[in-house]
């Protein structure tokens, strides 16, 4: 399964290729999304898929927009 | 009959130990709110120019609003404001817990306090019945024994206290107040200016349910609409789990951490301090007034765990400023300032100040007590707060704050004073987030790292996040442009918003679960009051020209409104090396502030700013 993968900011490093395809072995949510690409949990804020705020159970589909950003905020 | 609030505030007289209540109509209401700019009114309005900040004439007020304790998750802060002893202009500083819900359930929406009480106090309200206790047994207690043997003293376990320690009975610039010994009213030296009042604590006891609502169905589907959400909202699902912690690891990672007195900005002992090192000391999830989201931390690694686990700002301030990777060190100065009564982002950088004092030989050991405090001390970090707290030796210049310790040090210390107006800055470094600079410089506070949400969630397709405040280009983090001096104004009006409404910014948009729609509904149904985000964004930016007029009237101008040294120096390492602020860029961005919000060219509002703010009595 294909998505359209952006990690803004520092969440760059956890980019599995150099563009913005990124092939999934099965579909999968958001929160198992994070856990494939590696990235703890604790560092990722939200998530925007096509367009909208996302849940971590939010399923993603073919060739879906997916957008992972990182804490940075101030509090 | 009014909806949501008591449509009551005291008026409590220290010197002559009486009180009044104040009672203001619907459209005064509906034109002050709450928080800051409740406070505000009173304070231009018995607050004499030239005040000394901690004398008499000084007046300090306890601010819910018209939303305060309904019930709500993160509808819970209320705000304490005053002439600011460290800056000598407006002051104030917001806190969540139980205290503001409990001030509503007593009958009052605010308190305000007048002169100095000629020996020490509390005030004791009790469901609208108010008493002014004498204090004198209680008075030189830490927060903890003071609040168990209150609620001996007044025989209530049930009741809830903002009060002050030592550091705000001896006019620590950096005390602050402290309710329920794990929620702070942390910033502007509000615990000073309490103790200048010989006020030991304000205690409240009111009746749960005594506030009317407008539509209490409508309120109620709400409430479950916005408990449901935010179980489910990743940012806020990310906040239960490890609440501001992780931003220990995000400022490191992004190489922007303060860290040895902003000397560096990426610290080696990060990790400790970050959710990896935290998770081993978390002792459970601490809340707010019926907040589901409960983002504050227990630890058991301190010997009174009642004062909670340090959160983001205190792992910065004691740890990566001093120097210091060991948490538990980090928490245990944390228990002490919370028990003391200290403001954990000022005490943090005046102890990394003097550190940095010694590493350059401006302070000897002998000055220190006996051996020279340097960076990576943590029981010397421990021992200044302590002399601070108690105003011994070095402690006593340093509780002054950066500011007026340099002066009083010489020797060139103010090269490494950082502070704005006076107020030292909480740790976040304007050279990642350009964003963050004009908030710390335009604060009417001084250096106040809350005055907008940082640019960085919004860049890329965060921007939609901000869409609905008509934000449609991404504000790039390291601009200086027109894009992102608007990002910054729409920003700064929802952040004042909140303060205003007395909302949790970690509760609503533009990252968090109530989307700014429901959040007018919310209004409606608590007051009747049929409102838009036009109306909530005229009241905030209300309370930001109150607040800085207040400031002009005490002759603070575009002179006042700027940055220290070392954000315009590069920053030396890590991801971000070489990274920089312009000096004439970040003039520029802060002059064309100036001209959007139609102020003049010296940052004071112009005629029609006030007019079209219903501020004409301020003309």
């Amino acid at each position: 399964m294909r998505i359209n993968l952006t990690l803004e900011a520092i969440l760059g490093k956890f980019a599995p290729g150099p563009g913005q395809d990124c092939e999934l072995p099965r579909p999968m949510t958001v929160g198992q999304l994070i856990g494939h690409l590696g990235i703890p949990e604790s560092q990722v804020m939200f998530a925007i898929v096509d367009g909208q705020m996302a849940n971590l159970d939010t399923m993603l589909h073919e060739n879906a927009s997916v957008s992972l950003c990182p804490y940075i905020c101030g509090g | 009959m009014p909806f949501g609030y008591n449509g009551k505030i005291l008026v409590v007289d220290l010197t002559a130990g009486t009180w009044t209540v104040d009672e203001h109509d619907a459209t005064w209401y509906r034109t002050y709110w709450g928080g800051g700019a409740m406070a505000s009114w009173y304070m231009h309005k018995f607050i004499p120019a030239k005040a000394d900040p901690l004398g008499p004439d000084n007046v300090l007020v306890f601010a819910a609003s018209v939303l305060c304790g309904c019930g709500m998750s993160g509808f819970n802060r209320y705000t304490v404001a005053a002439m600011n002893p460290l800056t000598g202009g407006f002051g104030e500083s917001e806190a969540a817990g139980y205290f503001g819900p409990e001030m509503k359930h007593a009958g009052f929406d605010a308190v305000v306090f007048k002169g100095r009480s000629p020996k020490p106090v509390y005030l004791w309200v009790n469901k609208g019945q108010v008493e002014l206790r004498e204090a004198g047994s209680l008075w030189g207690m830490e927060n903890a024994p003071f609040l168990d043997a209150v609620r001996e003293e007044l025989g209530d376990k049930k009741i809830r206290i903002a009060s002050i320690g030592p550091a705000g009975e001896k006019m620590s610039r950096l005390a602050c107040i402290i309710n329920e010994l794990a929620h702070a009213n942390g910033r502007s030296g509000m615990g000073a200016v309490m103790g200048s009042k010989n006020l030991k604590a304000v205690i409240m006891r009111g009746e749960e349910g005594s506030l009317e609502l407008a539509n209490p169905e409508a309120f109620k589907e709400l409430n479950l609409w916005h408990r449901k959400r935010l179980g489910e909202h990743m940012p806020n699902v990310g906040m239960r789990k490890f609440g501001t912690v992780q931003h220990m690891m995000a400022q490191q990672n992004s190489g922007i951490l303060p860290t040895r007195n902003w000397k560096d900005c990426q610290f080696e002992d990060a990790a400790k301090l970050g959710w990896e090192g935290y998770e081993k000391v978390f002792d459970g999830n601490h809340t707010c007034y019926k907040c589901t989201v409960a983002c504050k931390r227990k630890v058991n690694n301190i010997a009174e765990k009642r004062y909670g686990g340090p959160e983001y700002e205190t792992l910065a301030a004691l740890g990566s400023m001093c120097g210091v990777g060991d948490l538990d060190a980090v928490c245990r100065g944390h228990e002490l300032c919370n028990a003391v009564g200290l403001d954990t982002v000022g005490a943090g950088a005046v102890v990394a100040f003097a550190m940095e004092l010694a590493e350059k030989g401006i302070l000897s050991a002998q000055d220190m007590g006996g051996r020279a405090i340097t960076f990576g001390d943590g029981p010397g970090m421990l021992e200044l707060l302590d002399k601070i707290a108690r105003r011994e030796g070095i402690g006593d210049t340093l509780a002054e704050g950066v500011k007026r310790a340099a002066e009083k040090i010489g020797k060139g210390a103010e090269e490494y004073a950082f502070h704005v107006k006076g107020q030292e800055p909480a740790f976040h470094d304007p050279r990642g987030k350009t964003g963050v600079g004009l908030g710390f410089a335009l604060s009417p506070t001084g250096a106040d790292h809350i005055e907008a949400p940082h640019e960085s969630p919004f860049q890329g397709e965060g921007v939609k996040l901000v869409n609905p405040l008509g934000i449609v280009v991404a504000p790039m983090a390291l601009d200086n442009g027109p894009d992102k001096v608007r990002y910054f104004i729409a920003g700064e009006k929802t952040w004042a918003m909140n303060n205003t409404l007395g909302i949790c910014n970690f509760v609503v948009a533009p990252l968090f679960a109530l989307p700014y729609s429901k959040l007018c509904e919310v209004v409606e149904a608590i007051t009747g009051w049929s409102t838009s985000l036009h109306e909530l964004m005229l009241a905030a930016e209300r309370s930001m020209v109150l607040a800085r007029m207040f400031n002009v009237r005490e002759g603070m101008d575009r002179k006042e409104d700027k940055l220290f040294r070392r954000l315009f120096e590069p920053l030396p390492e890590g991801p971000l090396k070489g990274t920089t602020i312009d000096p004439a860029e970040f003039q520029k961005a802060v002059d064309m502030y100036y001209a959007m919000m139609n102020w003049d060219e010296n940052g004071i509002p112009r005629p029609g700013a006030l007019y079209s703010l219903s501020l004409d009595w301020l003309i």
